[in-house]
């Protein structure tokens, strides 16, 4: 069921949570709340699962306004950062807890109970307490807990920050696969970006109580529309610099003694997203304007320091991620750049001190940073 | 080739750590009470196992008055089983110590549950009323009781001038005034450890309840109430354990005609200098307390299960 939020807002005090946000998940689709800690993500999630009462605005699920009902009446389902499974009673008495609530017949609780275990393959674990199950094993439980009573949405607070990263990874893929297999609308609260990006339909990303960026996981990744956003989602080289205009509807990125040609899209976007169109100085002709480049890492290449092509610099750091190496570059007269080699491109290591040249190449996706709202 | 001076000088080394590890069981043998804990083992020693030992020791001699007289003898069990005051009045405290566990544990989970709920300056206010009776004597404890269940008492004075009763109504000197005044003293035996025991419940097994659409009740009772079983085992057992052998209280707020197995134990030593059938009767006290702590401690085991399972 599709869930809206109108205006909604909290402050706990004088310190404000969340800043008055509209939001909108569709029927069916995965959304995550993602931002570093104290964004107001969780307060957000609370909000909707009744636990959090906001100082203004609606929660409606599907038509149905539930701003003003008690959390045990939202058909909410809410998955915990620590499971919360109930440690007295079994495997099986946990999932079975909210069909007792909603008075199920015994046969029928037994039978619901069976078919969540068997959906999160833990139908031999029945008989165990949560004590006795890893990390891994009750966050399955909970789940089936909390699909048993069949909610309309699914929130999830969370779920995989307490496993270990090779769990985890395992997690992500066993959630996702389990939650389109039941095809309930999700909100996924978490931290950890990659978490965000392999698993969304859309991303909310969150800054300080408001949402930054609302879209696809590619188009938050390629297209941020701020730089709190590209810092925050993946690696990024944010340089700064001013955009001048460079014949035939191109422009030019020029940062201290350096320039790098734009591609006519990059800018074009850039004034698509809402940015004042005298702002790129070849629109108008005018004089150069300026901004903010994001380019990833891997979209940068180092050439050999006798290449032609390409900016100078020499290599400052390196760091060996295993399937790629890291670069730090220092730019003559400029800031330092990261690079991302994977490896085996052939390219043999090179020592820190050691002049090269970077190049954008071929995939090269760079991106002007929208100047914020009201910025001339 | 091997130096031979260093070779010798490895199997001196060897030798010395085999002769260590030989020694080691030794001086573990030493160690078994270990140095810190001596101190409070020789007070133990001194203060409480050996006088309970010779106490418990004219339960099984021939004894006349004070005096041991002849060898090992079970005839002061067997004169005091055999006995149907003795039952009675076993049965009566038993009873007591019973009722006035569970009026603690009636009266004192929902206040445990409130100073888990309160913050501040009221949660200290309710946490001194509740320790007060710790902070005074047995004794002014008692008279203060004597003050306001007495024929002129507070209660009493109450009920008349409001009409309710139209004399005063007898409260003190009966079993009620005991199981009242027990009562106040043994709850933060209880209250103290369920704090803590429902301070242990994780907010969020709660918080996930309520999502699973229980209603407040159900939370409390399902969900809250199971996982404080431990420390309810705790309190019980002390309330239990103290008012089953509770003196000063039954002697003072139950008057001359109350009788109670601790009083009848003091009086078999004071009044008729019987010490035989007092040392009897402490050590089947104390032997039917641990009983019931032991049978009460076997149920808990069972029913907390969950708590100690792990693969």
């Amino acid at each position: 069921m599709e869930i809206v939020l109108t205006g909604v807002a909290k402050s706990y005090g004088d310190h404000p949570a969340l800043y008055p946000l509209d939001l909108t998940v569709k029927e069916g689709e995965f959304v995550t709340l993602l931002g570093p800690s104290g964004c107001g993500k969780t307060t957000l999630l609370r909000i909707i699962a009744g636990f959090v009462t906001p100082n203004q605005g609606r929660v409606y699920l599907g038509d149905t306004d539930i701003t003003d009902r008690p959390a045990n009446r939202r058909e909410v389902g809410l998955l915990f950062q620590s499971y919360a499974l109930f440690p007295h009673m079994t495997v099986a008495q946990n999932v079975a807890f909210g069909l007792k609530v909603r008075r199920l017949s015994k046969r029928r609780t037994a039978e619901q109970v069976d078919r969540m275990l068997d959906l999160v393959s833990m139908s031999e674990y029945a008989d165990r307490y949560p004590r006795q199950l890893s990390g891994g094993q009750q966050q399955r439980v909970a789940l089936a807990r909390i699909l048993a009573i069949e909610p309309k949405v699914l929130l999830l607070d969370e779920p995989l920050s307490a496993l270990d990263r090779q769990l985890r990874i395992q997690m992500q893929l066993e959630l996702a696969r389990l939650i389109a297999e039941v095809g309930i609308t999700t909100m996924f609260v978490t931290h950890d970006q990659e978490e965000a990006l392999t698993m969304s339909d859309r991303i909310a990303v969150m800054d300080r109580g408001t949402i930054a960026q609302y879209d696809t996981p590619g188009e938050v990744y390629d297209h941020p529309s701020s730089e709190f956003v590209a810092s925050f989602i993946g690696r990024s080289n944010l340089i700064k610099g001013q955009v001048v205009p460079a014949g035939a509807g191109g422009a030019q990125f020029r940062f201290g003694s350096h320039s790098l040609p734009l591609r006519a899209d990059a800018v074009r976007r850039a004034v698509d997203v809402g940015e004042a169109a005298g702002g790129i100085g070849h629109r108008t002709g005018g004089t150069a304007v300026e901004r903010t480049l994001l380019v990833r890492p891997d979209h940068l290449e180092l050439l050999p320091a006798t290449a032609t092509a390409g900016l100078p610099g020499t290599v400052a750091t390196f760091q060996d991620l295993g399937e790629a190496f890291i670069y730090g570059v220092d730019l003559a007269e400029g800031p330092q750049l990261t690079v991302r080699v994977p490896r085996g491109r052939g390219e043999g290591l090179l020592a820190v001190g050691a002049p090269v040249r970077v190049v954008l190449n071929e995939a090269a996706a760079e991106w002007l940073i929208p100047a914020p709202v009201g910025a001339p | 080739m091997a130096d031979p001076g260093t070779g010798g000088c490895a199997m001196t080394a060897a030798g010395e750590a085999l002769e260590a590890s030989l020694m080691e069981p030794e001086r573990r043998r030493f160690r078994a009470i270990p140095a810190p804990l001596l101190p409070a083992t020789i007070v133990m020693i001194v203060l409480l196992v050996a006088p309970l030992a010779v106490l418990l020791s004219y339960s099984v001699l021939e004894v006349n008055g004070a005096a041991v007289e002849g060898g090992i003898s079970f005839a002061t069990f067997g004169r005091l089983l055999s006995s149907r005051y003795f039952w009675f009045l076993f049965g009566r405290t038993f009873a007591i110590a019973l009722g006035v566990t569970l009026l603690c544990l009636v009266i004192g989970y929902p206040i445990a549950f409130l100073i888990t709920r309160v913050r501040g300056w009221l949660r200290a206010v309710i946490l001194v009323a509740v320790a007060a009776p710790l902070l005074t004597s047995g004794i002014i404890r008692a008279f203060a009781w004597i003050v306001i269940l007495g024929k002129q008492g507070l209660v009493n004075f109450a009920l008349t001038s409001t009409g309710l009763a139209d004399e005063p109504v007898s409260l003190l000197f009966q079993v009620r005034s005991v199981v009242i005044g027990m009562t106040q003293l043994l709850l933060p035996f209880m209250v103290i450890p369920l704090i803590s025991a429902i301070q242990d419940v994780p907010a969020e097994t709660t918080h996930a309840a309520r999502n699973l659409g229980a209603s407040e009740f159900r939370i409390f009772w399902r969900v809250l109430v199971p996982q404080t079983v431990p420390g309810a085992a705790a309190g019980i057992t002390l309330v239990f354990a103290l008012g089953y052998s509770e003196f000063t209280l039954a002697m003072l707020l139950g008057g001359g005609s109350f009788n109670y197995l601790s009083i009848y134990i003091y009086d078999s030593m004071t009044s008729l200098l019987d010490w035989g059938r007092g040392a009897a009767a402490a050590a089947l006290l104390l032997a039917s307390s641990l009983l019931t702590v032991v049978i009460l401690n076997l149920v808990v085991r069972r029913l907390t299960r969950w708590s100690r399972q792990t693969n």
